[in-house]
């Protein structure tokens, strides 16, 4: 079509593959102006708005809310020639282009170069058919929004079934797809609206066997016997989430941290000479506007020991066996949002005053809780704080975020009976746990950093001596 | 808007009764939206052609002409008919009327149940969200929508030269309340309309000339599924002129032209049926900003959207007009109404002529797959080596499966013979399945059926064929 453009999902950063469009805010027809905001989309990370690459006439939009779009996919088709919003023809044309509207090209659909690589080519598309799959795959297809052009089939003659597109909405594609076949089948991916009676009963046995043709040159597969849809439970007995965005990104990076074999190690400090501390500077931060709570404290104090304790301010690649130092603290803090935990990230604490960080944590603290963070905010962590304190618990087993190797707890503070020159005395107390991944460090290199974090705010001066 | 023209609200609007639009208004009650359905025949509308005066009723009238005109054919088979049996048209007329009455009926019920409100009128457009009804003398009723479907279909085309008048001059509407047989007919028009509704007065004992401007009957069909009927055609006595058209009428005689010179033909009765005009002339498509095609059609992608609150269905857009994919795209419309992802995209949408003996096709012909650069052969199995079309005293016609080179998967079939029609129906589920030859092949078929002669052509294209010797057996 001339004169029209056709916006790709650009490259929002940090190695983000795909995002998920949550809400258009512009309609077929719809008239923009360069830069109008369009769409918004949540990546992993975070909820962005998109804005329009030119003035325009919106002529297609390629994908729904809810959708899943890989980074270099067609987003919406603005048309720039400055007609009235065009209909049919242009819609017709358009709608003809999408990828799961009609046969699939032989040169194959529109996709960036990266994944055309990684793409097996499916077998009814070089055949110059249309990809083979039964109605009602193709109708869960679309609903999931699976471009049927990019599956591989894993049915009889390369047939797709709806197991094979479990998951493509939600991984890195269709390869990712039919290798971790047998990973992707929990059906939490499956979306609940989109006829979930349909995607749980669909007969997903089929790939069992397949048998030799007749002539023993062109094999013809054969269905199993058993490929019986079972009952699946009354979908309005319970309901069923799509895995998605947030959520989905805490599940995977959980998943991966149950690898990590945990070391984890509590303690109790007075906290009087902290709370005093804060209690002296708080007048001046609120000068400034700026309301003083220990959380900065505690990030100035986890940065001192972490200096003194190279070995848990670190990255580790399990694969490649290979563990990263870093000398600079890029200084993770857990956030709690409506839509999950979210963990911005305080770059280079180890240079932050006090203030700085106060204002820090305010600023990223505000972007999570509003999903405004941007990748590079979210990513490359060095360590990780988190304060059970907030939500009113003692305290709590920290999980470490990997590739991380160490991660910092703190609880509520609480006056407590403490012995005090070998009497009883009222201190407020605060709990501290910290866990570090046993493979890269044993308990005693994890009590060498608590001490130091208990030192640090036990005696908050200790903060002034930077070696 | 003038003063006056307070127009209601309307949540989804369908425009036309027939099988797209009444599907659509109890797709939509389903989809949660209130649906108010305009027709300008009101509750006589619902249906549709399909139901009053097309599909329901020409079946009807073919069942009655082939009843007839087999009994000839049973005395070796036991039954013989002292006189010849005697044809009451008006009789027909009345039964058929209650039937199609019955069905219009239960259409109506549908919609009641589902609370459709069902409005009388000619609907246009006057703005991109609404559109006035206009019934008789009654002020317009102004109608806001947030959403509409067009499902106003189609009409017989006329010719200038051969203009419908109802007594002599005929369009397939006219045929089907005919309450008397008329001596000399010509039937102008070699498609299925024409086919079908002269075969029927040829069988009721009519003499029928029929009229195509292509070389042969059914020139949109493959030719080796029309072959057969028009020799057929011939058998039964029908003059079949190919190459042929109308060039005037005097009032008693056609003049015929070739080009060979012309003839002239007398005829007390003259058949129009040269296709069907799209219902888009009078709907103010350009408050809509949008324009019919020069067939008059509504150009529309997957999602059958011709603006962002109006969707097109059935006979008015691009496609085969029939009454099973206006059905199927209402379905389609609704969803995309709704915001739920949702596209036509059928691998095959089949076709039937009820004619002697019947045709369906649905998917490819391996023509039409090689020049989409698809490598394919064809299986046949002959309808004379099947047990029941044997008993069924038919054995005119074959099954033809088309099937890729690489995988064998049927793309497409091609049937003729008895229930062809409700074969179609197997071939089209196995192409949408992206079934190969060995699972139709597999596929245990009832015996003794027509059905089985599908798995028999499978039979063929694997290269083991069991009833037909494989050097006769059709496979290339």
């Amino acid at each position: 079509m001339n004169n029209s453009v056709e916006f790709k999902l650009p490259d929002v950063g940090e190695g983000i593959a795909e995002a998920q469009v949550i809400e258009w805010l512009v309609a077929v027809g719809e008239e923009v102006a360069e830069d109008q905001p369009l769409v918004v989309i949540e990546t992993d990370k975070s909820q962005l708005e998109l804005p329009a690459p030119a003035a325009g006439t919106v002529v297609a939009l390629r994908a729904s809310e809810g959708d899943i779009v890989k980074v270099g996919e067609d987003l919406v088709e603005i048309s720039t020639a400055g007609l009235a919003p065009k209909s049919s023809a242009t819609d017709g044309a358009a709608a003809a282009h999408r990828p799961n509207s009609d046969l699939p090209s032989v040169e194959g659909p529109a996709s960036s170069e990266a994944s055309e690589a990684t793409m097996p080519a499916p077998s009814a598309a070089t055949r110059g058919l249309r990809p083979l799959a039964s109605p009602s795959t193709r109708r869960l297809a679309l609903q999931l929004g699976v471009d049927l052009g990019r599956v591989q089939g894993t049915g009889p003659n390369g047939r797709i079934l709806a197991e094979d597109l479990r998951g493509t909405g939600a991984s890195g594609g269709a390869a990712a797809v039919s290798a971790n076949a047998g990973l992707e089948t929990t059906g939490a991916v499956l979306g609940a609206d989109v006829g979930l009676d349909q995607a749980l009963d669909a007969p997903v046995a089929e790939s069992g066997s397949v048998a030799a043709g007749p002539t023993g040159a062109n094999p013809v597969g054969a269905q199993t016997v058993d490929s019986r849809p079972t009952r699946s439970e009354r979908p309005q007995d319970t309901t069923v989430i799509e895995l998605r965005g947030v959520r989905r990104q805490i599940a995977r990076s959980m998943t991966e941290a149950l690898r990590i074999p945990h070391v984890t190690e509590f303690r109790e400090i007075d906290a009087t000479a902290l709370l005093e501390a804060r209690a002296a500077l708080r007048p001046r931060f609120e000068e400034a506007e700026l309301r003083l709570s220990i959380l900065p404290f505690l990030v100035k104090a986890c940065t001192w020991a972490l200096a003194r304790h190279p070995s848990l301010n670190a990255r580790f690649d399990a694969e490649n066996e290979r563990i990263t130092q870093h000398r600079a603290v890029h200084l993770g803090i857990a956030t709690a949002t409506k839509d999950g935990l979210i963990v911005p990230v305080l770059r280079n604490s180890e240079e932050l005053s006090l203030r700085e960080i106060a204002s820090e944590i305010d600023r990223l603290a505000r972007l999570a809780r509003t999903r405004r963070a941007s990748s590079e905010e979210l990513g490359n962590g060095t360590f990780t704080l988190t304060n059970f304190g907030s939500y009113g618990t003692w305290l709590g087993t920290p999980i470490i975020r990997p590739p991380e190797v160490a991660i910092a707890g703190f609880g509520r503070v609480e006056n407590k009976v403490l012995p005090v020159d070998g009497a009883p005395a009222v201190r407020p107390v605060l709990p501290i746990v910290a866990a570090a991944d046993h493979r890269i460090n044993d308990g005693a290199h994890l009590g060498g950093l608590v001490s130091d974090i208990a030192s640090a705010l036990t005696q908050p001066l200790l903060l002034l001596d930077s070696i | 808007m003038v003063v006056g023209e307070m127009p209601d609200g309307v949540d989804l609007l369908v425009v036309g009764g027939g099988p797209g639009g009444y599907v659509a208004a109890l797709a939509g009650v389903q989809a949660g939206r209130d649906v108010v359905l305009v027709d300008s025949l009101g509750d006589a509308g619902l249906g549709g052609v399909c139901v009053s005066v097309g599909c329901i009723p020409s079946k009807a009238l073919i069942e009655m002409a082939t009843m007839v005109h087999s009994l000839g054919g049973w005395s070796k088979r036991g039954i013989t008919i002292d006189s010849a049996p005697k044809v009451d048209m008006a009789a027909f007329q009345a039964w058929k009327s209650e039937m199609v009455g019955g069905l219009t009926g239960g259409v109506k019920q549908l919609l009641e149940a589902a609370e459709v409100t069902v409005r009388q009128g000619h609907f246009r457009f006057t703005r991109a969200d609404q559109g006035a009804l206009e019934y008789g003398n009654s002020p317009p009723m102004h109608m806001q929508f947030k959403s509409c479907i067009l499902a106003t279909g189609s009409r017989p085309t006329s010719l200038s030269h051969l203009r419908r008048d109802g007594t002599r001059i005929l369009d397939s509407t006219d045929v089907l309340a005919l309450t008397e047989v008329p001596r000399r007919v010509a039937v102008i028009g070699g498609g299925y309309i024409g086919v079908e509704l002269g075969t029927a007065l040829l069988k009721l004992g009519a003499d029928v000339v029929m009229v195509e401007m292509a070389d042969r009957l059914l020139p949109t069909l493959p030719v080796e599924v029309g072959a057969p009927v028009q020799r057929r055609l011939k058998q039964l006595g029908m003059d079949v002129r190919t190459g042929t058209k109308v060039a005037a009428d005097d009032g008693t005689h056609l003049t015929l032209a070739t080009i060979d010179g012309e003839k002239l033909l007398e005829v007390d009765c003259v058949v129009v049926a040269v296709g069907r005009v799209p219902n888009t002339d009078d709907l103010g498509l350009d408050a809509l900003g949008v324009k019919a095609d020069e067939r008059g059609l509504l150009e529309v992608g997957s999602d059958l959207l011709v603006t962002r609150r109006v969707a097109a269905i059935g006979d008015i857009t691009q496609g085969p007009a029939l009454a099973h994919k206006a059905s199927a795209e209402a379905h389609v419309a609704v969803a995309v109404l709704c915001g739920q992802p949702a596209a036509f995209d059928p691998a095959t949408i089949p076709a039937v002529v009820f004619s002697d003996p019947e045709i369906a096709v649905t998917g490819l012909t391996r023509e039409e797959a090689q020049s989409q650069g698809i490598g394919a052969s064809v299986a046949s199995f002959p309808v004379a080596a099947s047990g029941r079309a044997r008993t069924l005293n038919e054995t005119t016609g074959f099954t033809q499966l088309v099937y890729t080179d690489e995988g064998r998967v049927v793309i497409g079939a091609q049937l003729v013979g008895p229930h062809a029609s409700d074969l179609v129906a197997e071939a089209s589920l196995a192409i949408e399945m992206g079934a190969n030859l060995l699972d139709v092949a597999d596929t245990i078929h009832p015996h003794p059926t027509m059905g089985e002669t599908l798995m028999e052509a499978a039979h063929v294209g694997l290269g083991h064929p069991v009833h037909v010797p494989p050097q006769e057996a059709g496979s290339r």
